[in-house]
């Protein structure tokens, strides 16, 4: 189009008084400016677990995944009691439980019952909360025990070692993170 | 043996056959530069629309906010002409911001996304009603107020509209085009020349566009929107936290007056 006649494409078009665009210009540039004060997106993980070793590991898995993009909080937690007193308190976007090293103080329980206690404890915080599980194990080595732990409710269940790949994409969708590649 | 003289081209005839040769590459890199610009425009538009409904608005209500705050601090300090002074600036900067976010679209989540038959109807349209191929100042005239049109109903997604336009454009006289090849020769130089120059009015266009705030804070938001994140949403919040400060703020401010 010529530049003689009439008014550029881009001025009738974004907006056809250029008093206005200059005042809207004003309200994007404030927009512009105010996205570093946005806050981030608020992730809070729960990893319940008996053992430090583990739980430091865990932790630097998480926090690999979830960049500076958002506001992570990872939590460990030692008891049983203590991770339903703070799931109580807290909203909790992803809990992660050993299973084999749940204990409650309160019951002092031999280790077969305390893994059924840390499946109780999966499927009320699954039931309760309704965010996603994601269970180790170390032992016991019985094949059908993933089965039972998704049974209880757990998104994903790992037998530990278990290497940082393995856990990249279930970690990113149960935190609706976006996918790596 | 064919008893006809064969007649040679003239020069101007080879010229011609050259130049004509060219066009229709040119002109096919236009129409798709237009629809680029045109698709463009219309997604910073309805982005823009997005912003003011989610954004701007609750900017625009801070503003108000914060001048009757101003207006108020001014009352209790009636000697004080630096606030009264404050005052009138934040009356004008919110006057400005409800008058920026007058004219909003209804159309929050709605994204441009045109169809293959829309943009193939724009296409068509465009090649017969472009301004750049005029033939003379009339022409022009008539085919810049047709090419606005176009726009429009392109950004509005309205394929009846472009069809009705290609239509009125293919019954009307400006569609017949003149003989003669000294007069079609200039025709086609002219109009060589009219598309280039429009092929680098378009990238200042677009390198203006994406240079400006708008397009940046577009990007950002769907930067954001990768990360599953809603950037407007998260803005209209922040902005949503001064508001309730300010309200509080002005409360407490007429309480004082009050008394």
């Amino acid at each position: 189009m010529s530049e003689k006649h009439g008014p550029k494409k881009n001025e009738l078009t974004l907006s056809k008084n250029r008093g206005l665009a200059i005042k809207r210009l004003d309200l994007v540039k404030r927009g512009l400016a105010l996205i570093d004060e946005v806050k981030k997106k608020k992730l809070e993980v729960l990893i319940g677990n008996h053992e430090d070793a583990i739980t430091e590991i865990l932790i630097e898995y998480v926090k690999l995944l979830v960049t500076d993009k958002y506001d992570l909080s990872v939590t460990p937690v030692f008891l049983g009691e203590e991770i339903l007193n703070f799931a109580k308190e807290h909203p909790i976007d992803l809990f992660i439980i050993v299973t084999n090293n749940i204990i409650f103080r309160s019951e002092d329980l031999p280790a077969e019952l305390r893994i059924e206690k840390a499946l109780w404890l999966i499927k009320f915080l699954r039931e309760t909360y309704g965010s996603p599980v994601i269970a180790f194990y170390g032992w016991p080595d019985d094949p059908l025990f993933p089965e039972k732990v998704k049974q209880a409710g757990a998104n994903y269940c790992f037998k530990m070692p278990t290497k940082f790949e393995e856990l990249k994409k279930p970690i990113e969708k149960c935190l609706g993170l976006r996918m790596s590649e | 043996m064919s008893t006809e003289v064969m007649r040679g081209k003239t020069p101007e005839e080879q010229e011609l056959n050259r130049k004509q040769s060219v066009l229709p590459e040119l002109e096919e890199e236009l129409i798709q530069r237009e629809l680029d610009l045109a698709t463009l425009q219309a997604e910073l538009n309805t982005f823009e629309a997005s912003y003011f409904q989610t954004v701007g608005v609750r900017l625009a209500e801070l503003d108000e906010v914060e001048a009757k705050i101003a207006e108020v601090e001014a009352r209790l300090e009636p000697q004080d002409n630096n606030i009264k002074e404050q005052a009138a600036q934040a009356r004008a900067q919110a006057q400005k911001s409800a008058e920026a976010t007058g004219i909003i679209k209804e159309s929050r989540g709605e994204k441009f996304k045109p169809s293959e038959s829309l943009k193939k109807f724009y296409r068509e349209v465009a090649k017969c009603i472009h301004p750049d191929l005029a033939v003379d100042e009339n022409d022009r005239l008539r085919r810049q107020e047709l090419m606005v049109e176009a726009n429009g109903a392109y950004e509005k997604g309205d394929e009846t509209k472009l069809r009705a336009i290609l239509a009125e454009w293919e019954s009307s006289p400006e569609s017949i085009k003149g003989e003669g090849t000294a007069v079609e020769l200039v025709r086609v130089i002219r109009k060589i020349a009219q598309v280039e120059k429009r092929l680098r009015a378009i990238e200042a266009e677009v390198e203006q566009l994406e240079n400006s705030d708008l397009f940046k804070l577009k990007t950002r938001a769907e930067k954001a929107e990768d990360e599953g994140r809603d950037l407007l949403d998260e803005l209209a919040s922040r902005v949503e936290e001064d508001i309730v400060l300010a309200k509080k703020r002005l409360g407490e401010l007429t309480r004082r007056v009050n008394k």
